[in-house]
């Protein structure tokens, strides 16, 4: 038995050890490691940015965007709102889908309807519905033009048509099997959990000219491979194994750096921290102790710290790159002595004790916002959450005092982070924040039709905001890839998209 | 155990299979946090009429018995639901992963039957030996070393330092043996596609490694201690009066007596195993149960979650029994 034993183990080492390791990895092959896979292939039905980010390589929408957030044409020629309520797209000609069908004004208007319409989806609703808000329905006028038509006037319609894809008509619901698009790569298989393979679309039509796209895609071969492991995900790179690596942690830069072969890629991200106040109870119902709060803490130091430098202390909740930012507006600086001033003014001389919630991710940072807050007499007792939407909810119902919170906003609007966050009563707004001024300033920003007239409003209603202080305002993070030196022509955008259109590799 | 015995063993089994059915429901439905929320992207990235609307399409809106109920009853058909994220069947989420996992087990326990029980054996007949005394040290450290430390361990010296084996993933893809069973090594043995076998062992490699050592070390003690009492029984020291070798009183008369307590540990441990180790599993990027539930977990999809929850009380429930049957075959004595 023990002899039988022993050449089992020889068979094992020998086949073990020499062997070369294969690194699925020539030159006509992207791989990138991604942290989480995608739910499923239909692009009308999901919410969730991995999926986004690999069938934005096999599907293309109206309009896209580059690095610089702004949308412009893709499938689309020309954009003229003809209305406040209708939009006109000519399209471009001889687009072809995957399967050699010519893409028409009639597949763009069934993706359309696809995704606003109730029980377009085979019966179901698209869960992407709401993120074209008020649109109502799209016609087909002739074969290149489709018009969109909207319930009421909507100016944030181009920045959400970016999440929007063209499906072809004929295909339908069989999108879940096997995914038929307009964009750069084929799709060749998903293995759930394991990766997914792209393949050369080669009667590609180019992609967006203004974007400087043209032509098909460099590399004949795009494979996206799930590895949820950081540590795992970074030795693949180092390994060769992947040749682009998404969500490095922080902990890893300067390992990335040092490393001869590869380079860090941060990118300014989509999601704003804040420690949302409940508004609503005391002390925190006084401007005065929340402005002192925001005086108290020490974002650069927290952004030095824990974050690399790789991120940027925020004025108010919104975005630098966001529509409409206010750039009059400083961060509060850190000034101990006039917190500790405003606090007396409050009359709470020698502070207070309250409770700071976090989930179990940010507790580290919460514990040194207790340290700084202590310095200026208040005690902070920091209660972790393994679950967000728990905390979330007990905050709506007024039962924390403060909370360490987060909000992404991949549209780049005050839509879709302003307004849910601070207009009375909206649905991100849990800490009960309730200002009429604001209120007035947001829903007349949202019924006029002029941007210019829309982001002094919000302008206005920032600097408020900014006074009134409803949260400590944070940051907003960076998001980092890292990447094989061999590979070029590709940038890493604040969406999270990874297009692969102009990618190659030595 | 006779035939009837089987059989009231296995009758008891569904009682007991009824009863976790209940509980996972039950768990699933007070766990905080709406699933159709999540579905939508969050904090109310839908306004409340369209979660109502959904709500109503999935039944998520029914009464807490009349859900469990249908639950059950889709059971009995074989119907495991829907996933509500990926809205596709469950049992064809879990199905697509289980191959990955049963090839991992598979792998790990050979791993650590290969290493424990003669370890084990060996320890136990040279009481207090060099041998027995490093064994014990190797154990210790098995035991002590988590498994995610040991993997990425593994993984930096394997897959970054020597470079001889590959780190993450169970196939490249394009290199797959032809689709006979799902278990790479056995499609690649039966299609004799030796590329592809080379292929699947090397990556199935450090991740059997990772889990069978710590596994390895908990079988080799309770064999070393079961063998070290059956030893000193009558019987063998007779066996040893009549004259016979060593080895044929030790792997002849001792070993399958001293295994029992072996067995229990073992299928235990593959009754864990099959459902699926998540942390082995995410370390090394491998595409089987144990992350599908992970990401379920994190996605709020609760059919496929409790679905997997109630394939692992099963298969546990299951490898019990399967344990009780295999005492008796190894002792005939045994009784129930």
């Amino acid at each position: 038995m023990s002899r039988k034993l022993a050449g089992l183990a020889t068979i094992l080492i020998l086949l073990f050890a020499f062997g070369t390791v294969f690194a699925q990895s020539d030159s006509n092959t992207i791989v990138v490691g991604i942290s989480s896979d995608i739910q499923n292939l239909d692009p009308h039905n999901f919410r969730h940015r991995y999926t986004e980010t690999v069938l934005r390589n096999i599907y293309d929408g109206l309009v896209t965007r580059g690095p610089d957030m702004v949308p412009v044409p893709e499938l689309a020629e020309s954009i003229v709102q003809i209305d406040p309520t209708t939009w006109e797209f000519v399209l471009r000609r001889g687009v072809k889908f995957h399967d050699g069908s010519e893409m028409t004004a009639e597949d763009v208007a069934f993706s359309i309807n696809r995704y606003v319409q109730e029980g377009a989806m085979g019966g179901m609703t698209s869960p992407r519905k709401d993120l074209l808000g008020p649109v109502t329905h799209a016609e087909a006028v002739d074969t290149y033009t489709v018009r969109v038509y909207m319930s009421e006037p909507w100016t944030v319609f181009l920045p959400y048509l970016v999440h929007h894809l063209v499906v072809p008509k004929s295909v339908g619901d069989s999108l879940v099997e096997h995914p038929i698009g307009t964009g750069p790569f084929k799709f060749v298989e998903w293995v759930p959990g394991s990766h997914i393979v792209l393949e050369r679309f080669d009667d590609y039509y180019g992609g967006a000219p203004d974007l400087g796209r043209s032509g098909p895609a460099q590399v004949e071969r795009v494979i996206f491979r799930v590895i949820p492991e950081n540590a795992t995900r970074l030795a693949a790179l180092r390994a060769g194994e992947i040749d682009i690596m998404e969500a490095v942690p922080v902990h890893a830069i300067n390992e990335i750096i040092n490393h001869p072969d590869l380079e860090l890629r941060p990118v300014a991200g989509t999601r704003s921290y804040f420690m949302e106040l409940n508004v609503r109870k005391a002390p925190f119902n006084d401007k005065r102790v929340r402005q002192a709060l925001n005086y108290a803490i020490d974002i650069d130091l927290i952004v030095e710290e824990f974050l690399d430098g790789l991120g940027e202390p925020l004025p108010t909740i919104l975005s630098p790159l966001s529509f409409g930012y206010n750039d009059e507006l400083e961060p509060y600086p850190y000034d101990p002595e006039k917190a500790r001033q405003l606090l007396a003014e409050a009359g709470y001389p020698n502070g207070f004790t309250m409770e700071l919630s976090t989930e179990d991710v940010r507790r580290d940072i919460a514990e040194a916002y207790a340290f700084m807050l202590s310095q200026v007499g208040i005690t902070v007792n920091v209660r972790p959450w393994g679950d967000r939407t728990a905390m979330n909810d007990a905050m709506a119902r007024g039962e924390l005092d403060a909370m360490l919170a987060d909000w992404g906003d991949s549209a780049m609007d005050p839509l879709g982070i302003f307004l849910p966050k601070l207009r009375t009563g909206d649905r991100g707004n849990y800490g009960g924040y309730s200002n009429p001024e604001v209120d007035d300033l947001i829903n007349r920003a949202e019924s006029t039709t002029d941007p210019e007239l829309r982001a002094e409003l919000y302008r206005q209603a920032q600097a408020i905001v900014y006074e009134d202080a409803p949260y400590v305002f944070e940051y907003i993070t960076q998001e980092l890839y890292a990447q094989n030196k061999r590979v070029s022509g590709w940038d890493p955008i604040p969406d999270s998209r990874i297009n692969l259109h102009t990618a190659t590799k030595e | 155990m006779n035939i009837a015995q089987v059989i009231t063993r296995l009758l008891q089994l569904i009682p007991v299979i009824i009863g976790v059915t209940f509980i996972v429901f039950s768990l699933m439905y007070l766990t905080p946090g709406d699933p159709v929320e999540v579905m939508f992207g969050g904090e109310g990235a839908v306004s409340e009429e369209d979660l109502a609307r959904i709500r109503r399409e999935l039944g998520l809106d029914r009464p807490f018995f009349e859900q469990y109920l249908r639950f059950l009853g889709g059971l009995l058909r074989g119907d495991l639901g829907m996933s509500l994220v990926q809205r596709q069947p469950v049992a064809r989420l879990i199905a697509g992963r289980l191959p990955a996992t049963i090839e991992l087990t598979a792998a790990a326990i050979l791993v650590s039957l290969v290493i424990a029980i003669p370890a084990g054996v060996i320890s136990a007949v040279r009481r207090y030996s060099t041998i027995d005394k490093l064994g014990t040290l190797g154990t210790l450290l098995g035991v002590s070393m988590p498994d995610f430390w040991l993997g990425l361990v593994f993984i930096l010296l394997f897959g970054i330092t020597w470079k001889v084996l590959p780190i993450s993933g169970r196939m490249p893809f394009g290199m797959e043996p032809e689709h006979v069973t799902g278990l790479f090594v056995v499609d690649a043995v039966l299609t004799r596609d030796w590329v592809a076998l080379k292929t699947a062992l090397r990556h199935l490699a450090l991740p059997a490694i990772t889990l069978g050592t710590s596994m390895a070390a908990l079988t080799m003690r309770v064999t070393r201690s079961s063998m070290l009492e059956v030893v000193q029984q009558d019987y063998i020291t007779f066996a040893r009066a009549k004259g016979l070798s060593g080895t044929q009183v030790v792997l002849g008369h001792a070993l399958k007596n001293a295994l029992i307590p072996t067995v229990t540990v073992v299928t235990l441990n593959i009754g864990i195993l099959l459902g699926g180790n998540m942390i082995v599993e995410s370390v090394f990027a491998w595409p089987g149960l144990g992350r599908l539930v992970v990401d379920s977990i994190y996605n709020r999809d609760y059919t496929v979650v409790q679905a997997a929850v109630l394939i692992y009380a099963i298969t546990y429930v299951t490898m019990n029994f399967l344990a009780d049957v295999l005492y008796t075959v190894l002792n005939p004595r045994v009784r129930f």
